[in-house]
């Protein structure tokens, strides 16, 4: 091997290890932002499940966080770019079916943005009992998608 | 064996709490994992309420029952381990109660099951959609890791049941101990001078009986 060709080896295998890496922590910062945006549903899924157990339950409360959730709602989509499934070696619960069916995906976040959607017109108009069958219909999507896209939590 | 006679060594109230425990931990493993979050929240109650039973008559039940008639320091564990795993003969004659191995082993499936229905109490799922009774109490987050260390005490709960298994099959095959059948009738071969049980008092039993529904019907009052 000539000292000119190993330079052009080590050359295009340092590439490949800077681009590698690149891509791995890029998967890596994506998949803690879907973390974080699926705590923002999380939080505002328990909070307004449990105002709706108290009594009587707040309107503001609720009209609060069927707010964020309409709000968040609609980005769902933007944190699931092709790459950040398990194939990218990070340690992820979303599934590869995720961009295998991306109609089904679609459909499934679009369903959830419906019903946050939903939800807040009901609170904003100060009507509980509406709005308490809403949120219900915001947990079904939660759940329907879930069962179809996310591992199982080990717990 | 002309010289045994089947005594009563495990008094009612612990068969009972420990044949309740049995069913309630495989109700709660089935119950989880079909999805049935409300019959799991309910029997977690029940197995709070038998807990805090287990723990009121390990301190005025029967004899045989009590947290001081069955746990021995190390070098009396140490002692039994030998003799048991070292063949021959074993140990030196029946004890009535716990022996100084299975009384630890007690009061880690007593431990661990307390933990994994304390942890219960506030845990969240993801969606942030269900969860145990006093979930109100924590965030989001800590809610979520207590389910997630709620599960992984289930997981070490699962290895003491089999490990407790495991030594049932052995004084069953090795020793020719029937165990089961103990803890079915509450009797067991012994020495006719050997200890046998003595009965805890009716108050306690009341005391106990009342703790253990009060929690119980307090945590699912709170789940419902």
């Amino acid at each position: 091997m000539t000292r000119n060709t190993t330079f052009r080896v080590l050359a295009a295998v340092a590439v490949m290890a800077v681009a590698g890496s690149a891509l791995a922590q890029d998967a890596a910062s994506v998949e803690k932002a879907r973390k974080d945006f699926f705590h923002v549903l999380g939080k505002a899924a328990k909070g307004s499940g449990e105002e709706f157990k108290k009594t009587p339950p707040s309107i503001a409360e609720i009209q609060k966080f069927a707010a964020i959730l309409d709000a968040e709602a609609p980005k769902l989509p933007s944190h699931f770019p092709a790459g950040s499934g398990p194939e990218s070696g990070v340690k992820t619960e979303a599934k590869a079916d995720i961009w295998a069916k991306p109609d089904a995906f679609k459909k499934a976040a679009a369903d959830l943005a419906t019903a946050a959607h939903n939800y807040n017109l009901a609170a904003q108009k100060g009507d509980l009992m509406a709005a308490g069958a809403a949120m219900k219909a915001v947990g079904g999507a939660c759940k329907a998608c879930h069962k179809e896209f996310k591992a199982k939590d080990e717990h | 064996m002309s010289a045994l006679r089947r005594v009563r060594i495990w008094d009612l109230p612990t068969r009972l709490f420990h044949w309740g425990l049995v069913i309630l931990i495989g109700l709660a493993w089935w119950s989880i994992s079909t999805g049935q979050l409300s019959l799991h929240r309910t029997v977690g109650a029940l197995a709070a309420g038998l807990v805090v039973f287990r723990l009121w008559w390990g301190l005025f039940g029967g004899s045989t029952a009590r947290f001081s008639d069955f746990l021995r320091g190390p070098r009396t564990v140490l002692a039994y381990a030998r003799a048991l795993l070292g063949g021959g003969k074993g140990p030196e004659g029946l004890t009535a109660g716990h022996n100084p191995m299975g009384g630890w082993s007690v009061v880690a499936l007593l431990a661990v099951t307390g933990a994994i229905v304390g942890l219960g109490l506030f845990a969240v799922d993801t969606d942030g959609l269900e969860s145990g009774p006093l979930a109100s109490l924590v965030d989001y987050d800590t809610g979520r890791l207590a389910s997630h260390w709620h599960g992984l005490a289930f997981d070490l709960l699962k290895i003491l049941v089999g490990l407790h298994l495991v030594a049932i099959g052995f004084y069953a095959f090795i020793r020719r101990e029937n165990l089961i059948r103990a803890m079915i009738d509450g009797k067991k071969p012994l020495a006719e001078d050997g200890e046998a049980l003595r009965p805890g008092r009716f108050w306690a039993l009341g005391v106990g009986l009342v703790l253990g529904a009060a929690v119980a019907g307090l945590l699912i009052r709170m789940t419902g």
